[in-house]
């Protein structure tokens, strides 16, 4: 399968819990889907249709810290601004939050759509990702073929959540899956698991009566113990396998 | 008629709201059990000692909390009503970003727009009005009926801990429930004992956070495992937070919010931990690793609450938060009994002490923590066992005490491997065959010709670990006690993972 591969990096970046709002606002420690979905549409300059993009992703950052940010907390007002007959619509006041950043983080995005590659090497908007001010830094774009292959390693990325029992590591996370813009940004969420350390193909658990699996490879990647780094494609909007593999059974 | 979406705190109250009517599964929860949690909370919310301490959850402004209603039972009545008993009242043309369901079409106030929620109803949301972190700025999330129900009833199934609440979560249903349902029998009994006793405030549960999730965990893990049910991996996710206005978001001692994610490999390794096999190891090394009580901090607590002397952390519990990532002092710490003099005086590993704990070293639990959480190879775990077998039979063999000494506390490496080349010349040299082959050494200490590890250091306490437990096994330990050496090594050095 021929992919678009972008290695993009930043300084900081910060990935909300959608529901958190108060004082403080923990990240996601991966970019959920919607925050990819959004990155994409920056670079191609429109909302692209989702059904059918397919994304992987290898996300690393070097370290984890609390920043202190003054937040304008705004609510609707009437009147006049002061010494002026120009209408007020909002007010506020400054609060600080303490918000989780990722600092210096990297990824390694693909996409099953390489005829996308100009859009990436000349982007219609600034590059980001996270909030607005996470400037990032596109250091490579181009098109790679991925292979098939039984031995793979995957790590620093998000598994589908049918997957938690073979990997056996990570932890189980519900991220905001797509957002859908033409319906007032209505979410959807799913369940994902996060994949900080390595795990080999071998090492995942096998249920019986499952078949040896095929995983797609970058052979591009660098090569551990006679595998490559194996890639999780996700979808935004469509079917989504959400159930554990228990013995064989799905349920 | 209720089910989990993976959202954590609806689904805590789901499963809170299962537990309330003693159902286990949310399905079968019907309509006169929700009408029976409806009366529960409109009846206990409104008093003591659940009014003040819900502020945490619901702040002041709450439907039960609100001072300006005091005057105006039938107001608050009325408010109890649309958050509690809005079931069939239709919806308003959004839906619950909680279930996908419908949102209810009864508005929370007479101020507020139909089914949305706000800071008051729905922890950790902004305040009415404010339009940041919503869609176009419209404020509020849009609620089903049952749902504001579930997440009214959300703090009951949470331990009050610190002040905060903790709300456990899951991807397994099972492990919702059982948290939920161990805390809202915890906070029953304690309403009732306090309303008994005319107290106002709820207890304090009696460990800090992280050890009271452990020691649910573990009591949940091994009532399962007695119970033979099925049990697959599942990663744990806890939520401490307050909600209350009162708090300061920048005060590091009582943040708003604190995750804590228990990963798969760690959940696995406790329910390892908890059957027969290992069980009595563990309990042996976590209950010398509880905080110690002070005479005179147990004075001062005895006088503040009965029972106030209870140990509050347990170091090895908290420590787990930490593991993968911190393995190589958590080896050195419970596994190896090297104390750590610098820490505060209520701390017991101050006093480890391998000398008088050599029999708590456990190759066994060494095994599985290398197995489960640090996930090396069954091939190395048998290189590094064989190892330390040979090198213990050798030690006790030739009562090589000088080797031992160099072995355990070198901390150059390149004299690490002359001490153990000359072990293993002296051994040949009286015509027995190598006490260590070439590859499996490299395959242990060094990544390439005479380059050690980046964590040799971890490798030399686990070979250390099995010599120990072999040469206790031996006897030779009990007459060569003075090896052991009693000063504390600098166990904060950064090493690698393994």
């Amino acid at each position: 399968m021929k992919v678009l591969k972008i290695v993009a990096e930043g300084i900081t970046t910060s990935f909300r819990y959608p529901h958190f709002m108060q004082g403080v606002q923990p990240t996601f420690e991966m970019p959920p889907p919607a925050t990819i979905y959004g990155h994409i549409c920056s670079a191609l300059g429109e909302w692209v249709a989702p059904e059918g993009v397919q994304f992987a992703y290898h996300f690393t950052y070097l370290a984890r810290f609390d920043d202190v940010e003054h937040t304008h907390v705004l609510v609707p007002a009437g009147g006049k601004l002061p010494g002026s007959r120009i209408p007020k619509a909002l007010e506020g006041q400054v609060n600080p939050f303490k918000r989780a950043i990722l600092f210096r983080p990297r990824l390694i995005l693909y996409l099953n759509r390489p005829e996308w590659e100009p859009y990436f090497r000349s982007p219609r908007y600034a590059v980001v990702l996270g909030r607005s001010q996470d400037l990032f830094a596109y250091t490579q774009v181009g098109v790679v073929r991925l292979e098939t292959s039984e031995r793979a390693y995957f790590e620093h990325t998000l598994a589908p959540y049918r997957m938690a029992l073979q990997t056996g590591r990570g932890y189980v996370v519900l991220m905001p899956r797509f957002l859908d813009y033409h319906h007032g940004r209505a979410p959807t969420f799913a369940r994902y698991v996060v994949l900080h350390r390595r795990v080999y193909s071998d090492e995942l658990i096998r249920f019986e009566g499952m078949e040896k699996e095929t995983f797609w490879i970058d052979p591009t990647s660098p090569q551990e113990k006679g595998a490559h780094l194996g890639l999780f494609f996700h979808t935004f909007v469509g079917e989504y396998d959400d159930r554990p593999l228990v013995a064989g059974v799905a349920g | 008629m209720l089910s989990y979406t993976g959202h954590p705190l609806y689904d805590v109250g789901v499963a809170t709201v299962t537990a309330f009517v003693r159902k286990r599964d949310p399905v079968m929860v019907t309509l006169a059990d929700l009408a029976a949690v409806a009366d529960f909370i409109e009846r206990e919310y409104q008093r003591e000692p659940l009014k003040s301490f819900l502020g945490v959850a619901f702040t002041t402004n709450a439907w039960f909390n609100q001072p300006a209603f005091t005057k105006q039972p039938q107001k608050r009545k009325d408010y109890a009503r649309r958050l509690l008993r809005s079931l069939s009242e239709g919806s308003s043309g959004e839906r619950c970003v909680f279930t996908g369901e419908p949102a209810t079409a009864v508005a929370f106030s007479d101020k507020l727009p139909p089914g949305r929620a706000f800071r008051q109803h729905v922890p950790l949301l902004t305040g009415e009005d404010v339009i940041n972190f919503y869609p176009w700025g419209d404020a509020g999330l849009p609620v089903a009926a049952k749902a504001i129900l579930c997440l009214q009833a959300f703090p009951l199934g949470c331990a009050k801990c610190g002040g905060r609440l903790l709300a456990v979560h899951s991807d397994n249903p099972d492990l919702i429930y059982d948290f939920a349902r161990a805390f809202l029998e915890y906070n029953r009994r304690a309403l009732d004992l306090a309303q008994k006793a005319g107290h106002k405030k709820m207890p304090e549960a009696k460990s800090s956070a992280k050890t009271l999730l452990i020691v649910t965990l573990l009591e949940i893990e091994r009532r399962r495992w007695e119970e033979a049910q099925d049990r697959r991996p599942s990663s744990v996710t806890a939520y401490h937070l307050t909600n209350s206005g009162q708090s300061n978001p920048l005060d590091e001692r009582n943040p708003p919010l604190e995750i804590y994610h228990l990963p798969l490999e760690i959940t696995g390794f406790l329910f390892s931990l908890v059957s027969d096999t290992y069980r009595s190891e563990w309990n042996a090394i976590a209950e010398r690793a509880w905080q110690m009580v002070l005479p005179a901090k147990r004075k001062k607590k005895e006088t503040d609450e009965p029972g106030g002397d209870q140990p509050r952390r347990n170091f090895l519990y908290e420590d787990l938060f930490h593991l993968p990532d911190n393995a190589p002092l958590f080896v050195r710490r419970y596994l190896l009994r090297i104390p750590v003099r610098s820490q505060r005086e209520d701390d017991p590993r101050r006093l480890y002490s391998l000398r008088d704990e050599a029999s708590l070293v456990s190759w066994k639990l060494t095994e599985l923590l290398l197995r489960e959480v640090i996930g090396v190879d069954k091939a190395r775990i048998e290189q590094i066992r064989d190892l330390g077998d040979r090198l213990a039979a050798y030690v006790s063999g030739e009562n090589d005490r000088r080797f031992f000494t160099a072995f355990f506390g070198e901390r150059n490496y390149d004299l690490f491997r002359n001490a153990l080349i000359k072990a293993n010349l002296a051994h040949v040299k009286r015509g027995n065959p190598p006490l260590i082959t070439l590859d499996p050494y490299i395959q242990v200490f060094e990544e390439g010709n005479e380059v050690a590890r980046p964590d040799w250091r971890l490798a030399r306490d686990l070979v250390l670990i099995r010599m120990i437990e072999q040469l206790y096994n031996l006897g030779w330990l009990g007459r060569n006690i003075d090896v052991l050496p009693e000063t504390a090594e600098s166990t904060e050095e950064k090493e690698e993972g393994f």
